[in-house]
């Protein structure tokens, strides 16, 4: 260890030579860039992907039963076929998240995790829910139309405001917010539009989510 | 402002781009050495020369587990180093903004 240095020594010309602020600014900026791409599940264009699949899904879901007089609910082939998106988009996060948290430790993975199974357990009881819906023998509209539109974003949502709010991570609590605000929505629309606007609502909102993402990111790196 | 009011200790391109990555986790959290080392580009000696003194002015801690070929050393920046990095971050944008 190089004990006999102070902090205000000047730098040894084998570290770096001449070395002036433009260039500091610069290093600073793809050093602070790389990482955030490296460590961030976050990205502006992860959001955007993830909304424009949420919007195909639930726009499937929403043509399967738009003509439906009395309303029956979703085509198992339509529930199939999202079901198979779901498992795809699990499958890809899981490895995005093995990827950016390779070799980190601390307390945001144990947040992580905690965080999980807080939204696992959250989608458990809207199909809990749901299960009980139909056993009081709640309508088809209600039971496979607008509680499974809505339930999840108002349950799920309001467990994912909790956990930022606990945080402080105000741009994931406002997020949250606005998913609970469309599931709210799409409660009070019928069965067959329930799934139209929470689709819209979710893609509108990741839009708005990455483009706050790029604009704070985009902030954090400009020094001039 | 001149340049020679900027931090030296950070104020080297290496130890420059371990400080700014480093930042970027949440305050708390730590990074083996092998992913620094990947993410930085720099061999296993020079990157253990640059720890060492920004540990010795306290920016980071460093913390060894294991042994043999099992051990594993991760790499944490701060509240100082956090704090050194802000203060390098204003004056540098002080210093451009004068230009």
């Amino acid at each position: 260890m190089d004990g006999n240095r102070t902090a205000r020594q000047p730098a040894v010309p084998d570290e770096g030579g001449e070395f002036d602020p433009k260039q500091a600014a610069r290093i600073l900026q793809e050093a602070t860039s790389q990482a955030q791409r490296s460590f961030d599940l976050k990205r502006p264009l992860i959001w955007v992907m993830g909304g424009a699949a949420t919007f195909l899904a639930y726009g499937a879901l929403w043509f399967s039963v738009r003509d439906q007089h009395p309303y029956k609910g979703p085509s198992l082939a339509v529930i199939t076929g999202v079901y198979v998106v779901v498992v795809i988009a699990i499958a890809l996060s899981a490895k995005m998240l093995q990827r950016a948290t390779k070799g980190v430790s601390g307390p945001s993975r144990a947040l992580m995790a905690g965080e999980g199974a807080a939204v696992v357990v959250a989608y458990i009881a809207t199909a809990v829910i749901q299960g009980a819906l139909h056993y009081a023998g709640a309508s088809h509209a209600i039971v496979y139309g607008v509680f499974p539109a809505a339930g999840p974003l108002v349950i799920v949502g309001c467990t994912v405001a909790g956990s930022a709010g606990s945080r402080q991570d105000w741009q994931m609590f406002g997020g949250a917010l606005a998913v609970v605000s469309v599931g709210i929505a799409a409660l009070f629309v019928s069965a067959s539009a329930s799934w139209a606007v929470v689709g819209i609502g979710l893609f509108a909102i990741s839009l708005v989510g990455a483009i706050a993402k790029a604009w704070v990111q985009h902030r954090k790196l400009v020094l001039t | 402002m001149t340049a020679d009011e900027l931090d030296p200790l950070i104020h080297v391109p290496a130890r420059l781009r371990i400080v700014a990555t480093l930042a970027v986790l949440p305050s708390g959290d730590a990074l083996t050495f092998s992913r620094l080392q990947d993410m930085i580009g720099l061999t296993a000696g020079n990157l253990i020369t640059h720890l060492r003194k920004l540990e010795d002015a306290g920016y980071i801690s460093t913390e060894k587990t294991g042994n043999g070929v099992a051990s594993r050393t991760t790499v944490e920046l701060t509240r100082q180093g956090r704090a050194a990095l802000e203060a390098y971050t204003s004056a540098l944008r002080g210093l451009l903004t004068g230009l």
